[in-house]
């Protein structure tokens, strides 16, 4: 064969094969194999400005969808949705699914009148709550890798209530603390936790106790206990009336925590009810000992606060502003009068010079009343919580003269 | 040129722009494939999958101007939203996606919020345990109101899960949801102030009555302004105060809803004139209140009828129901509840008969009353067991200590 017509032919051959493979390419590109030309379409320089190339879109979620959560998370992730939304969207799915459960168990199978609630909350119905809750956040932590307490703005408020910054540490202690006070809510769930809890309640705050020696240094355990153990909650209600600064707060604290430990308060209600021998005899002991740590000012109020004779007139003074002292004063009056009434009642009609002597006595302490609280407040006390006072205005009273003879 | 010369020049050039193209196109696959982002990466393993999915579906989906450096901003919502429903997106996915997208647009104002208050005053008590002052757990709440907004100018009717819906639709009746998260943030604030009145130093002077009024037309004038009147009355039957009061008291006393509207609206007049602890009242104040208060019980029997009202006293007892929480976590019958209920009735009878006998003495009448004690502490230990009688005894069956009066000093 001559040259020309050999190249002519080698030439259309090449034509032929290339056209083929272009052809080839070009199918494979736009029908099943979309990542190239997706890949085309988000070049570099397409990408800059706006509009490449779309799915049509109505196919996405009947491709991605399952009802098996696991399969869902594993087609959204190979679809390359970014994981802050594909995380979000899984979270929110599964919220939602346990939304309504949750809110069942919660409210007792409450009827579907709006008008009759469900019973009040159970042990039972509570650790079933919990339970359900438990499962929904395994899920969420099972299926997207995160754990559902971990938002910014959830540790920032975590930083705040610990008293530390660290986040790794912030975030552990708030795991620990939503833990155990799981466990311990159903006991607590009532108001009030039976001898046989206590056993129970006990083994728990050990537990956490533990976990949170070993996660903290003494320093950081003392500030976490300083904040949130059941010792300073019990001591900063005490104190409320008392109103410390933080400083006093910080030198009474641990002297208290000790006295928690021996003495924990198992009925939320039995702060001031009255207290086994032992228990009384040590917060005699304990109130002695944080007072060596004040002034005698502070001291005699700190003793009004943590023994109040009368809540009431710690209430009182405190809301008027006036020093805890007063009521220490006014829980003296008080006792005064009682003795007096029953004085006159003794002398009664018998001996006229002991009424007249109880009267005198009377109006002597009104007196000194109106002074320790001013008119105004003494008024106040009379109307509101020391109606006895109104009886004190009686005693005081001089008796009505007999009319004059004929 | 010949014409076979011609015809080898054409075909040469063609072969060469076919080659061209093809290396072109080498080049720019590759290109695509690696672009930086981790939404452009190459495809993960996992990517190859069972299911058919390629790596670059959501890219073709969104575009590409939605990755994760835009991922919080707020112009390309309605966009995205447009193509994620035409995609087929259920509304609790956009609920999920945009809820989380808004939550992050205002992270950082949230947290800057809670980083810039004063120091935790951590020394004294913290009812709401989040170390938060009262201004900022209102700013939260604002923030929060301004997202559940925009949240509903964006996805309408989908911005709320059916289950939502549901709840509100019992607890306000048919409002709107953007009408019940402006009630619901009112009410929050709103609560927030009187908590801060009641929990000052736990007892109320005239004063704080005052202010406590004040807050209360504060915020049924705010309510009146948020709702149309029929919207108010559904509110008020579900869950304002009283209807809060009165199902408290209903939770163990079935009543039809006649009946239950019937008991609200006796409540609610009483309560306009009393609605106050008594330890507020001047004396003339409580007589008239206890006045006030036998009064509405006779209605109270008039709408339930003696029989079913004989039970009513009994079961909404504020004692009854807490002693009835106790039965329960001891697992035993109500009825020990109600027969303890009894008891205490009997027992303040019996007491007030001793206090009344004028031929005792001061010692003779102070046995009679330790034996009555005594003997009301054996009834509870059987009643309760032994554990169950110390709760109660040291919570909500404080009258029994209470049977012997303390000794007065300076008697």
């Amino acid at each position: 064969m001559k040259p020309l017509p050999l190249l002519l032919t080698l030439s259309l051959a090449g034509n032929l094969i290339g056209s083929a493979v272009l052809l080839a390419r070009s199918q494979r590109e736009t029908g099943a194999a979309q990542p190239s030309a997706a890949s085309a379409a988000v070049s570099s320089t397409t990408r800059a400005k706006a509009t490449a190339p779309r799915d049509s879109g109505a196919s996405f979620w009947g491709r991605v969808a399952s009802e098996d959560l696991e399969i869902l998370a594993r087609r959204l992730r190979a679809s390359g949705m970014p994981r802050r939304l594909r995380d979000a969207l899984l979270t929110g799915l599964i919220e939602e699914r346990y939304h309504e459960r949750l809110d069942r168990v919660r409210n007792g199978d409450a009827s579907p009148n709006y008008w009759q609630r469900g019973g009040a909350m159970t042990p039972e119905r509570l650790e079933s709550y919990l339970a359900l809750k438990r499962e929904r956040d395994d899920l969420i932590r099972d299926v997207t890798g995160t754990d559902p307490r971990d938002s910014p703005v959830r540790l920032a408020v975590a930083q705040r209530v610990y008293g530390l910054a660290d986040v790794a540490k912030v975030s552990a202690l708030s795991v620990i603390d939503s833990d155990y006070e799981s466990l311990l809510s159903a006991y607590r769930v009532n108001g009030f936790i039976t001898k046989s809890d206590q056993a129970a309640v006990a083994l728990i705050e050990r537990e956490r106790a533990a976990d949170l020696a070993e996660l903290l240094p003494p320093g950081e355990l003392f500030e976490y206990q300083l904040r949130r153990s059941d010792a300073a909650l019990q001591l900063k209600r005490e104190l409320t009336y008392f109103k410390p600064t933080e400083e006093e707060y910080r030198q009474l604290f641990p002297l208290f925590q000790t006295f928690s430990a021996a003495y924990p308060a198992g009925n939320t209600f039995s702060f001031n009810q009255p207290k086994g021998s032992a228990e009384s005899a040590a917060r005699s002991d304990l109130v002695h000992a944080l007072s060596d740590q004040l002034g005698p000012a502070r001291a005699q109020e700190l003793a009004l606060a943590l023994n109040p004779t009368n809540p009431i007139n710690n209430a009182f003074v405190a809301r008027v502003g006036l020093p805890l002292t007063t009521a220490g004063r006014l829980n003296d009056i008080q006792s005064t009068y009682s003795g007096l009434m029953s004085n006159m009642a003794s002398a009664r009609q018998q001996d006229p010079a002991a009424q007249q002597a109880v009267r005198d006595q009377a109006t002597v302490t009104l007196r000194e009343m109106e002074t320790l609280l001013g008119a105004d407040t003494l008024a106040l006390y009379r109307d509101t919580v020391g109606t006895w006072v109104r009886g004190f205005d009686q005693l005081a009273a001089p008796p009505v003269a007999a009319p004059p003879g004929p | 040129m010949s014409r076979l010369a011609l015809i080898l020049s054409v075909s040469l050039a063609a072969n060469a722009a076919i080659g061209i193209v093809a290396w072109r196109q080498r080049e720019s696959a590759p290109a695509a494939a690696a672009p930086g982002s981790p939404v452009f990466a190459a495809p993960p393993p996992e990517a190859v999958n069972p299911d058919g999915i390629d790596a670059e579906m959501w890219l073709r989906l969104v575009g590409p101007e939605e990755d994760e450096a835009t991922l919080t901003d707020a112009e390309n919502d309605a966009t995205l939203l447009a193509r994620l429903r035409a995609a087929g997106f259920p509304p609790a996915a956009l609920r999920a996606i945009f809820k989380r997208r808004l939550d992050e647009r205002y992270a950082a104002q949230e947290i800057a919020l809670i980083v810039n208050q004063p120091p935790a005053t951590y020394w004294q008590v913290d009812r709401y345990g989040d170390a938060d002052t009262a201004e900022m757990r209102s700013a939260r709440r604002a923030l929060g109101l301004t997202k559940s907004n925009e949240l509903r100018a964006l996805l309408g009717e989908d911005a709320d899960s059916p289950a939502t819906r549901r709840l509100w639709e019992r607890r306000y009746g048919g409002l709107s949801a953007g009408k019940v998260e402006a009630l619901e943030t009112t009410l929050a604030d709103y609560q927030e102030m009187e908590n801060a009145i009641r929990m000052n130093a736990g007892i109320l002077l005239p004063d704080d009555r005052a202010k406590l009024a004040l807050i209360g037309n504060e915020r049924q004038r705010d309510i009146a302004a948020l709702l149309t009147p029929a919207e108010q009355a559904a509110y008020d039957a579900r869950s304002g105060s009283t209807a809060m009061q009165v199902q408290f008291r209903l939770q163990d006393f079935p009543v039809t809803e006649n009946e239950y509207l019937a008991l609200v609206a006796l409540q609610s007049e009483f309560n306009a004139e009393w609605s106050y602890s008594s330890t507020s009242f001047t004396r003339e104040q409580r007589t008239a209140r206890t006045e006030a208060q036998k009064q509405l019980e006779a209605s109270v029997e008039a709408t339930l009828g003696a029989e079913r009202y004989a039970e009513y006293a009994l079961k909404s007892d504020s004692n009854y129901l807490m002693t009835k929480r106790l039965t329960d976590r001891l697992g035993l019958p109500a009825a020990n509840a109600l027969s303890l209920a009894a008891l205490e009735k009997t027992v303040r009878e019996q007491q007030n008969a001793i206090y009344r006998d004028r031929t005792l003495s001061p010692d003779g009448r102070e046995a009679q009353l330790t034996t009555l004690q005594a003997q009301t502490r054996e009834t509870v230990a059987a009643t309760l067991t032994a554990d169950g009688a110390e709760v109660y005894e040291a919570s909500f069956g404080q009258w029994i200590n209470f049977i012997v009066p303390p000794h007065q000093p300076g008697r």
